[in-house]
């Protein structure tokens, strides 16, 4: 460039300016463009300072001349300004290319003649805020990526995929992972990796955290980043660790730890093939990438404990033994399971159509709609017996338990109901109350008959011992018509049965002395103690007039059915043989009053009494009826 | 002297059909209307019997078991009220749905004895003697 003496007016007046200047300012002068530059200007050209000074332009910058010779000589050649904001430059720094930006301007530096005799240029370097505005842009659009998974995609796989994909294509990385950490932060257990063709798989393996040098670990342990420009030259690496990595193609490594609960759970790790140079930027990226894919794991995790959770309420709503169903405020059904399907005799899928009216009785609607609508009542949990009907019309009755149900605005949203059936234990309750009557007349009855017993007897004696005795006596028989209808539940006991029971008494040890026979006949509770109570007559009769009385006589008690009657005629006699001659009594006491008059009244029929010399003969003619039965 | 006291033999000269088909209970009724001084119409053991009585004989009152061994009194009943005759049920076993038929009728619970009898059949008796 010759001595400043002998510089032309135009650079001396030019290079005033740009030595005075603090922003950083280059004189490009003369026609191979030789570098003048300021202070401000000197760490552009980095590790080039300062031997740039009064080097061509060309030379300088042979790395980037693509992009700018061209400007150069547009300014030359049109003697116009030029300036770009944001220009991408391949500059190479510390010998590798770097991805650079820049805004700057080139000014022609003209003489009166209009000739361009150099350049003037300012500007400076806008990479970070360039690449900052692009990791942003990355993030706000991985954000917008793990929004778009609904909650039925958003599992961890999903997760992983989308952010360790985008994470390695921003950075233009060969492999971006996910890695679990054990709880002594010694070995990481890889979830997922995502990784370019020229780098292998290493997803579900696990690591010595101590294979990769001491500053993983260390680095792990307390939450740092650890990053490695070349594996194969990081003073840090013992030849093992190099290996270590170089094994799994690993030449620049970044490990940014997850910290939950004051430890590393997790690590995400950047993996490139070749060497290079993380920027603080990066570090940063990759520690929020770290964070973002643990609030996403976690979220994806709680959605599936949901799911679990949904599918397991799921299975206990739908086999329930109990019947579970829901109704908004109004009392429509919202869904229902297949147990109170079953009570209401519907389907669950139609439960949208229904409402509670629909299926509860007439008489109940009223008691269920006064607590659905009372606010007060309503808000605590309720017990309701009520009636349901279903579509065949039959009744279901039902104890059903009643939650209100509250909307995430605190209001009233509907109804849940847990609703058993009970028509078994109303049926048993309506029995037992039934039954407690039933004994309750039965006992009366009893009573009266007692009372009959104890009045009649005694206007046939003349002795309160013979009261007693004669009392006693029939008591006992009534007592043993009791026990054969218990054994029947009280619903009939059969001829023979009864026969045998009352004169059991009468046989003394000897069988011969009375024989019953006749086929299969049934009579009802009242029926079978009167003709107990007349079996006892005629067989006390016997024991003090008649056969009964001494050791050689017997009593035949016999029966047949006569079906050519209309309805058929049970004919029945008792026949004594072997007796004393007995005398016709002198006047007619109970035992007959029953057997002639009150017989027949309450069995139908008739009876003959007859008193001859040998023993009574009794024949009875009795039709067949309600009271009386044959199979 | 109160209206309700009896005094012995308060039914003399009325005709009361006795309808119970339990022959020990019908003897024990049976007695306890004959020492009250009435006549007694039946024992009638069945509704048969009981509507045969009161379609052939002049009757002052009635007195019906409800349950007849398995068929119930109310068609007995029935025929009573349509003639205007005053009965009294009794009811013992079976006597489930008399009030919803004849909510007024007057009831004797078994057992009972003769001036219960006697108290539930004056009303009938002033009845009878007012026709």
């Amino acid at each position: 460039m010759g001595e400043p003496a002998g510089w032309p007016d135009e650079l001396k007046t030019v290079l005033v300016l740009c030595l005075q200047s603090s922003v950083p300012t280059a004189i490009y002068w003369g026609p191979e463009l030789r570098l003048i530059y300021n202070d401000a200007w000197a760490p552009i050209p980095a590790e080039r300072h300062p031997g740039a000074i009064g080097a061509p332009a060309r030379e300088v910058w042979a790395d980037i001349w693509d992009v700018v010779g061209p400007q150069f000589q547009s300014v030359l050649a049109s003697r116009r300004g030029f300036s770009t904001f944001d220009q991408k430059l391949m500059m190479v720094r510390s010998g590798k290319a770097e991805e650079t930006y820049w805004t700057y301007s080139f000014t022609p530096i003209a003489d009166p003649a209009g000739n361009v005799l150099g350049v003037l240029n300012q500007g400076h370097e806008t990479t970070d805020t360039v690449l900052a505005s692009r990791d942003q842009a990355f993030l706000l659009d991985l954000g917008d990526r793990l929004r778009a998974l609904s909650d039925g995609e958003f599992d961890s796989p999903a997760v992983l995929s989308i952010v360790l994909g985008a994470l390695g294509r921003h950075l233009g990385l060969a492999r971006v992972g996910y890695a679990t950490v054990d709880e002594a932060g010694e070995q990481c257990t890889v979830v997922a990796n995502w990784r370019e063709d020229q780098i292998g798989d290493i997803s579900e393996g696990t690591f010595q955290l101590a294979d990769f040098g001491e500053a993983i670990v260390s680095g792990v342990r307390e939450g740092r980043p650890v990053a490695s420009d070349d594996v194969a030259f990081d003073p840090a690496h013992s030849a093992q660790v190099t290996d270590a990595f170089l094994a799994i193609g690993v030449r620049a490594n970044l490990v940014a730890p997850v910290m939950r609960g004051g430890r590393a759970s997790a690590i995400v790790f950047l993996n490139d093939h070749e060497p290079r140079r993380w920027t603080r930027r990066q570090v940063d990226l990759a520690r929020e990438a770290a964070d973002r894919i643990w609030g996403a794991l976690e979220r994806a995790d709680s959605l599936a404990r949901l799911r679990v959770s949904e599918s397991r309420f799921a299975a206990i709503y739908d086999q329930a033994a109990v019947g579970l169903s829901e109704v908004d405020q109004d009392g429509r059904f919202i869904r229902f399971n297949d147990s109170m399907g079953r009570i209401i005799g519907r389907s669950p899928a139609d439960a949208r159509t229904l409402t509670i009216a629909d299926v509860t009785h007439p008489e109940d609607i009223a008691e269920s709609r006064a607590h659905i609508l009372d606010p007060v009542r309503s808000r605590q949990p309720f017990q309701l017996e009520k009636r349901y009907v279903r579509p065949d019309k039959s009744v279901v009755w039902a104890v059903t338990q009643v939650t209100q149900l509250i909307d995430e605005h605190d209001r009233p949203s509907g109804f849940f109901s847990v609703t058993t059936d009970i028509t078994e234990r109303k049926e048993e309750e309506r029995i037992r109350a039934w039954l407690l009557a039933e004994l309750n007349h039965r006992v009366k009855n009893n009573l009266s008959t007692v009372q009959a017993l104890a009045s009649q007897t005694r206007q046939s004696v003349e002795s309160l011992d013979e009261f007693e005795a004669a009392f006693n006596a029939r008591l006992m028989a009534l007592s043993r018509a009791h026990d054969l209808l218990m054994r029947e539940t009280w619903t009939s006991a059969g001829l023979g049965e009864l026969a045998a029971a009352t004169l059991a008494p009468f046989k003394l040890d000897d069988d011969a002395r009375i024989v019953i026979r006749g086929p299969e006949v049934r009579f009802s509770p009242t029926a079978a103690v009167t003709m107990t109570l007349a079996f006892h007559e005629l067989a006390t009769n016997a024991a003090k007039f008649g056969a009964l009385s001494n050791p050689g006589g017997r009593v035949t008690v016999e029966w047949s059915i006569d079906t050519s009657r209309n309805g058929g005629v049970v004919e029945l006699s008792w026949r004594e043989a072997g007796g004393p001659n007995v005398p016709p009594p002198s006047r007619r006491g109970f035992g007959s009053r029953l057997i002639e008059r009150g017989a027949p009244r309450e069995l139908g029929g008739d009876v003959r009494l007859d008193f001859e010399p040998d023993g009574v003969a009794c024949a009875f003619r009795l039709p067949l009826s309600q009271k009386i039965t044959a199979p | 002297m109160t209206e309700d006291q009896t005094t012995p033999e308060s039914l003399t000269g009325l005709k009361i059909l006795l309808v119970e088909d339990e022959a020990m209970i019908a003897m024990l009724v049976e007695d306890m209307l004959m020492d009250s001084g009435a006549t007694v119409v039946g024992p009638a053991g069945g509704v048969k019997a009981a509507l045969d009585a009161i379609s052939t004989e002049e009757i002052d009152g009635a007195l019906l078991d409800v349950n007849l061994g398995g068929e119930q009194s109310f068609e007995v009943a029935d025929a009573l009220a349509s003639r205007n005759i005053p009965f009294v049920f009794v009811t013992g076993y079976g006597g489930a749905g008399v009030r919803e038929r004849y909510p007024d009728a007057p009831t004797l619970q078994k057992p009972f004895v003769t001036s219960d009898l006697e108290r539930a059949l004056s009303g009938l008796a002033g009845a009878a003697r007012d026709r």
